[in-house]
């Protein structure tokens, strides 16, 4: 069951285009998340799902209804801002308490000084809604504190209390964590998880840390250029990017890209190596992609060798920044902390490629399936 | 140099400058105040409060409270409120904002004595583009009917525009019933563009996102942005232009000045402002000691409205 639908949408400010056909089904209580390099219109996105932005054609709808039209405060959607926009004259409790002030109560009980006194029933009610909010979100010491006492941490869940209250369709959060530091990041990562969990509720998420996608969605949606690249699960994005962009774009440090070649028989040559791997085309020109995990130190199978350039320390792992003399790309791999004996700039290092794990791209950055060595085993 | 006085070595180009300016006058001002001084005697003698007592029992300075007063009142919220009123329809519109601001900020920009000539022509009882533009509606009909209020059955000619009608042209300088309030439209239309111009600064800060999160909160109408958003963001603003506005209408004289320079602060002295007082007891009439009691009083007033603003307002204030 769907829960919003976007349906062919384009957008434009003046003469640039931002989105350019986009849809995208976004189902019931799902985590999905928006990822892409800054200004490919990910938060324009999520601002068109929202009503904050219009479109000049396309449809959007909410739970089988057609909302295009509908103007945000009638969506029932709910949001957090990068910069979280509390109201900075409000405590916390205020301003948790204002989005169900401005649904719930008339413009008479709204009234200043004198309103309060006729919708007193009511206003207790909101106030047992903020103070279960401020339970799930351990907010409780901080309700009367304002926005500018409080710590990054403490105001994104003060902005994440204010979305939750009054209970909406869908959460939309346009990078929520990016004001963090990083160790609270990682902590918020698996809080929002969480929260998702206990909520059962549409989470919409914005982001340009392939990271915070990768960890926290259900599915993700990697958007480049106005455009959806490809939407799926994050472990499918990961290992089966469908096109080059795509592949740069997730994982880290970036997939090592080279130009590659199949001779008339379907073995493939990488630079000055010829492997025994058969691929099913012919004489052609493409590109290989192998993860910087995806390599194997052993000095029997070799069939690169690499000086080293540059040595980054992950703790657990290091990378290495390898250039190999037949290629004329960098190559990046990554190993292991028992691996890594004596291993300085400019040491020689010997490596093959896990050619199982390699992804084929054509020359136009397209990837498809040419392996056939799943194929000879299952003949076998 | 002894490092451990250094500190004062630091502050003292300021605070003798500030001495020389303000701290000096100030007490030879306050000196003053308590003697009945004038230009050119060679003594003087001490009065003790006498000057202040004239300044509060006295029927001419009577006048003098009350055309401050009445100054004050009218011209401070006005020029607040349609310097917020002008700042915010500008800033929604996305063309000829310029334009808009520059016509609003003209006046303050002017000479106001050259202006002040400009409104005496137009202000004319006979020969005034006012008095004239009144008695040619008298012609139209509804509008005679309208502003004679007799469309809903008021007698015609009993009423103020009626009068007009009949030939009793105001004057609107020379009548004690028309004179400060002249003065305060004068002293509106001359300030609030500067008003306009703080609040324009300050609608420039107000995140846009705090905008979008209202809407997304629910809150539909305008006036409830305004309230949630716009108003809170402003506070700082405020507080300043508030201040600023009230010093500024304590300080009003040249409107007085450039209308009734020659005369005595207009009709039966009805728009005699505080500042005018001080230029014609101390100056005039050379009687400094009034002089410098009322400017005494000018600077109480003006440090007691700054310093209740800061007490009243800041503490509610937000500064982000």
């Amino acid at each position: 069951m769907s829960n919003i639908l976007v349906k062919e949408i384009y957008k434009s400010y003046g003469n640039t285009s931002v989105i350019e056909d986009i849809s995208i089904e976004i189902k019931s209580k799902e985590f999905i998340t928006l990822v892409g390099p800054s200004g490919c219109g990910k938060s324009t996105l999520l601002r068109i799902i929202a009503g904050l932005e219009q479109i000049n054609s396309g449809k959007i709808y909410i739970d089988q209804k057609d909302v295009t039209f509908v103007r945000p405060s009638d969506r029932n959607l709910a949001m957090v801002f990068q910069s979280y926009a509390l109201y900075p004259h409000l405590t916390v409790k205020e301003n948790m308490l204002t989005p169900l002030k401005l649904r719930d109560l008339s413009s008479f009980q709204r009234f200043p000084l004198i309103g309060k006194y006729f919708a007193k029933k009511k206003l207790e009610k909101l106030d047992i809604l903020v103070s279960e909010t401020a339970e799930i979100l351990r907010l409780k010491k901080l309700l009367n504190r304002k926005p500018g006492q409080l710590s990054g941490g403490q105001r994104q869940r003060a902005a994440l209390g204010r979305a939750m209250v009054r209970k909406p369709i869908a959460f939309l959060m346009d990078e929520p964590l990016s004001n963090l530091d990083a160790a609270l990041r990682v902590h918020m990562r698996s809080e929002l998880s969480e929260l998702h969990k206990k909520l059962g509720i549409t989470f919409i998420y914005v982001t340009h840390d392939q990271a915070e996608a990768l960890t926290m969605s259900n599915r993700m949606a990697v958007m480049m250029d106005g455009r959806i690249l490809q939407l799926d699960e994050p472990n499918k994005i990961y290992s089966e990017p469908n096109c080059i962009k795509v592949a740069e774009f997730i994982g880290s440090p970036k997939i090592n890209i080279l130009p590659a070649t199949t001779d008339k028989l379907g073995y493939l040559s990488i630079g000055n190596f010829k492997s025994n791997f058969k691929t099913k085309i012919k004489n052609t020109k493409i590109f290989i992609g192998f993860r910087s995990e995806n390599i194997i130190l052993n000095k029997k199978t070799n069939q690169f060798n690499g000086r080293v350039k540059h040595i980054e320390n992950l703790g657990s792992d290091y990378f290495l920044h390898l250039k190999v003399k037949s290629l004329s790309n960098k190559i990046i791999i990554r190993i292991s902390q028992c691996d890594f004996t004596n291993i300085k700039v400019d040491s020689s290092i010997d490596f093959s490629i896990n050619l199982e794990k390699i992804l084929f791209f054509d020359v136009d950055g397209v990837r498809f399936n040419a392996s056939y060595h799943t194929f000879q085993k299952k003949i076998a | 140099m002894n490092s451990r006085i250094a500190h004062y070595w630091f502050v003292s180009p300021a605070l003798v400058l500030m001495l020389l300016i303000f701290g000096i006058p100030i007490a030879i001002a306050i000196f003053l105040s308590f003697t009945d001084y004038s230009l050119g005697n060679k003594t003087f003698e001490f009065v003790g409060f006498e000057n202040y007592f004239k300044i509060f029992t006295r029927s001419s300075y009577e006048k003098m409270w009350g055309a401050t007063l009445r100054y004050v009142i009218v011209v401070v919220p006005l020029t607040v409120g349609l310097g917020l009123g002008a700042a915010l329809l500008i800033n929604s519109i996305t063309r000829f904002s310029e334009i808009y601001k520059t016509i609003y900020f003209l006046p303050v920009m002017a000479t106001l004595m050259a202006m002040a000539i400009v409104w005496q022509v137009m202000l004319h009882p006979t020969a005034g583009s006012i008095n004239r533009l009144l008695s040619s509606g008298c012609e139209i009909d509804y509008i005679y009917n309208l502003f004679t209020l007799s469309f809903v059955g008021q007698e015609a000619s009993e009423s103020w525009y009626g009068s007009i009608c009949n030939g009793n042209m105001p004057n609107w300088l020379g009548d004690k019933k028309y004179a400060i309030w002249v003065v305060c439209f004068v002293g509106v239309w001359q300030g609030f563009g500067f008003n306009m111009v703080l609040y324009l600064a300050g609608l420039t800060s107000v995140s846009r996102e705090l905008y979008m999160a209202a809407e997304m909160d629910g809150a539909k109408s305008g006036w409830e942005r305004f309230k949630l958003v716009t108003w809170p963001a402003l506070g700082p603003t405020t507080v300043f232009v508030v201040t600023i506005s009230f010093i500024k209408a304590f300080q009003v004289f040249d409107i007085v000045e450039a209308f009734y320079g020659f005369g005595s602060a207009g009709p039966s002295k009805s728009a005699y402002v505080m500042m005018f007082a001080i230029f014609e007891k101390g100056i005039k009439q050379n009687l400094i000691g009034v002089g410098a009691a009322i400017s005494v009083i000018f600077l109480i007033l003006v440090l007691s409205i700054t310093l209740i603003q800061r007490f009243l307002v800041e503490r509610k204030v937000h500064y982000s």
